[in-house]
């Protein structure tokens, strides 16, 4: 099911860009991750001014929190009356993260497939190509040569895994919320620092093609970020409205100075 | 001080912090490497092995280690190397027997991630451990193909598009031959001309004594199966789902049939009939001669792997990969026989060649610990695995 609804058709579109678009193996990944990267744009903006409201928000909460520590049922009346007059839903920041995951895992798996680093993925492809559209087989297997690259193998250089590092450093940088307290700001610490190693590692470990993926995906996050950064800090604006009072002065001042 | 007094004040919460954080992370690396596996096919390389019979004993390519197993009872014989190496495998080819070289002939074999081609010197008895006599490690790709002997010569396809033709004696590298695709498919030699399939979509005419091209032609789709030769014919198909017959006067396609989806493996001949099988599981028997399509059967399962023909010929053996069972196909109808062979309760996946000896069929399933599989050819009944059965 998953397969048929999101899998295939990222599939196909790679392999149709692949035919139009010069036959570049590299091209064909960009030009799909970016659409599906824009799609998803209106998403991801509604996600990040979520969250950042959300975490704009968490003094006042940490206040209720004090003052109605013994009373969990007032607590949760005062919070939802909070929400309630800023506009916020609780739920804002899931909600949209939850719609985008399945598509993001789609294109991973998509791309991992029709890269078909080993001979095993590549025997399991014809199953997931539209016959309908002529000559696609004729295609297969993509051009596993870039540059340096060989995209079915790990590369040798460990360029491909540096630059995912540093772009998945960066990009994490730009969405990361500003931190409201301590623990967050270590928090926020701690992923910047273990979620590009984690990336670099994967793009060490296996097929170039995946380093490529990781790379083109933070590449139209950032650039994503750049294009739509008024938005993002536009959640913020409002939200700083909305509660009047309780953001830090620090971080009302970083989410407007990206406008 | 204060930098001292802070950081005591804090440090219970920090703790438990640290322990919430220190569990996120475990869940998410979790969640990651679950994607990434589930993607790239598990941690452990899989592979499909391969494995040639000689003299009752067969020589198995393993995940990672070359095997001589005694043909009637499974017994394992010896293993190269003696222990799973990281740095050795996994194999994709199957290995091939050389005789002429060292004192009993040696056993080649190529590995998938390491680039290396093996060379191992047979004892006198097929109990011997073996000794490696020469190993090639310059190519740039990953080996997949089998490779084949021909006059003093070990020739064998790569990943990096080139055909390495090795001196048997000591590995010397004699020449090699560049295409723009992975070569995957056996080299074929007749004569004094090697035919080179690659996955660029070409058939390459090269010399053997030099590895100069003196044609080619121009399919449809990649090529990864090993052409068939019958008359002055080469038979093949492709990735386009198209099956030639090349007529190596004209170097052109005397004829072409379109199958239901890509072939990848090479047909089989009988000396009357071709029997080719695509990878959506249709089984077709050609009439070279005519040529014309004499029946179409299919197994409704995915096929890579050679099929094999029984000893009389009445039965085509067909591996289902995913569903991991061998059928037999009634040669003279195109029947698929409905009785023949055990089903297995956990039966993996047959993504190898079948292999007969004339009186059993050997498969290699992957995904399950009993990687050697020996049938009767005459009734399907399962004789030993190894491990497992074997004593």
């Amino acid at each position: 099911m998953f397969d048929a609804i999101l899998v295939r058709p990222i599939i196909n579109m790679m392999l149709l860009a692949y035919k139009f678009l010069g036959q570049e193996t590299v091209v064909a990944v960009a030009v799909v991750t970016l659409l599906l990267r824009l799609a998803l744009t209106p998403l991801q903006l509604k996600q990040q001014q979520s969250t950042r409201r959300q975490a704009e928000f968490k003094p006042k909460l940490d206040e209720l929190q004090k003052k109605y520590k013994d009373d969990r049922e007032k607590l949760a009346q005062e919070q939802m009356r909070l929400y309630k007059e800023a506009g916020i839903n609780p739920l804002g920041g899931c909600l949209p993260a939850l719609i985008q995951l399945p598509l993001m895992i789609g294109l991973y798996q998509g791309i991992i497939r029709v890269l078909a680093a080993t001979p095993l993925q590549l025997l399991a492809l014809p199953q997931n190509i539209y016959r309908w559209i002529p000559s696609l087989s004729t295609l297969v297997p993509l051009k596993s040569q870039f540059l340096w690259l060989d995209l079915a193998i790990p590369d040798p250089l460990f360029i491909m895994p540096i630059l995912v590092v540093a772009t998945s450093w960066y990009y994490q940088k730009l969405l990361t919320p500003p931190a409201t307290d301590a623990q967050a700001e270590a928090m926020n610490k701690q992923m910047m620092l273990m979620m590009p190693l984690m990336n670099g590692f994967f793009a060490a470990t296996f097929a170039s093609g995946l380093a490529v993926y990781f790379l083109i995906t933070n590449l139209v996050g950032i650039l994503q970020y750049f294009l739509f950064r008024r938005s993002f800090a536009s959640g913020a604006a409002a939200a700083d409205a909305a509660t009047k009072s309780g953001a830090t002065g620090k971080s009302v001042k970083r989410a407007t100075s990206k406008s | 001080m204060m930098g001292g007094w802070h950081r005591k004040d804090h440090a219970p919460v920090a703790r438990r912090a640290g322990g919430r954080r220190a569990g996120l992370w475990a869940l998410v690396a979790l969640l990651l490497a679950g994607v990434m596996t589930g993607c790239a096919g598990g941690l452990r390389h899989e592979s499909w092995p391969g494995l040639a019979v000689a003299d009752d004993t067969l020589y198995v390519a393993n995940l990672a280690q070359v095997e001589a197993l005694n043909a009637q009872t499974g017994k394992l014989y010896w293993s190269f190397p003696a222990t799973p190496d990281k740095g050795v495998g996994p194999f994709y080819s199957t290995p091939v027997l050389a005789e002429g070289v060292g004192e009993h002939g040696v056993v080649l074999v190529a590995g998938y991630a390491d680039r290396s081609v093996y060379a191992l010197a047979l004892g006198a008895s097929p109990a011997e451990r073996p000794d490696e006599l020469w190993r090639f490690s310059e190519a740039r790709g990953q080996f997949v193909g089998t490779g084949t002997v021909a006059d003093g010569l070990f020739l064998i396809g790569n990943g990096d598009g080139r055909v390495y033709a090795l001196r048997l004696e000591d590995g010397t590298k004699v020449w090699e031959f560049a295409t723009r695709g992975r070569v995957w498919a056996t080299p074929l030699v007749v004569g004094d001309t090697v035919y080179i399939a690659s996955m660029d979509h070409h058939l390459y005419a090269v010399d053997l004594a030099t590895g100069t091209e003196a044609w080619r032609f121009k399919a449809e789709g990649a090529i990864t199966a090993t052409p068939l030769m019958i008359d002055n014919d080469l038979w093949f198909g492709d990735f386009a789902s198209i099956f030639y017959r090349l007529d190596l006067a004209t170097r052109e396609a005397s004829w072409t049939f379109e199958t239901a989806d890509w072939v990848w493996t090479t047909a089989v001949h009988d000396g009357d009939r071709l029997y080719v099988a695509d990878v959506g599981g249709n089984v077709y028997a050609l009439d070279p001669a005519s040529p014309s399509v004499t029946w179409t059967a299919s197994i409704e399962d995915v096929v890579r792997g050679r099929p094999a023909l029984s000893e009389d010929g009445s039965l085509l053996f067909v591996a289902g990969f995913e569903k991991g069972q061998v059928h037999a196909i009634e040669t003279s109808t195109g029947e698929v026989r409905q009785s023949w062979g055990v089903q297995l309760q956990n039966p993996g996946r047959l993504p190898g060649d079948l292999v007969t000896d004339g009186d059993q069929l050997y498969t290699m399933p992957i995904l399950v610990d009993e990687r050697v599989q020996a049938f009767s050819l005459a009734s399907g009944e399962l004789l030993w695995t190894a491990p497992g059965t074997a004593e």
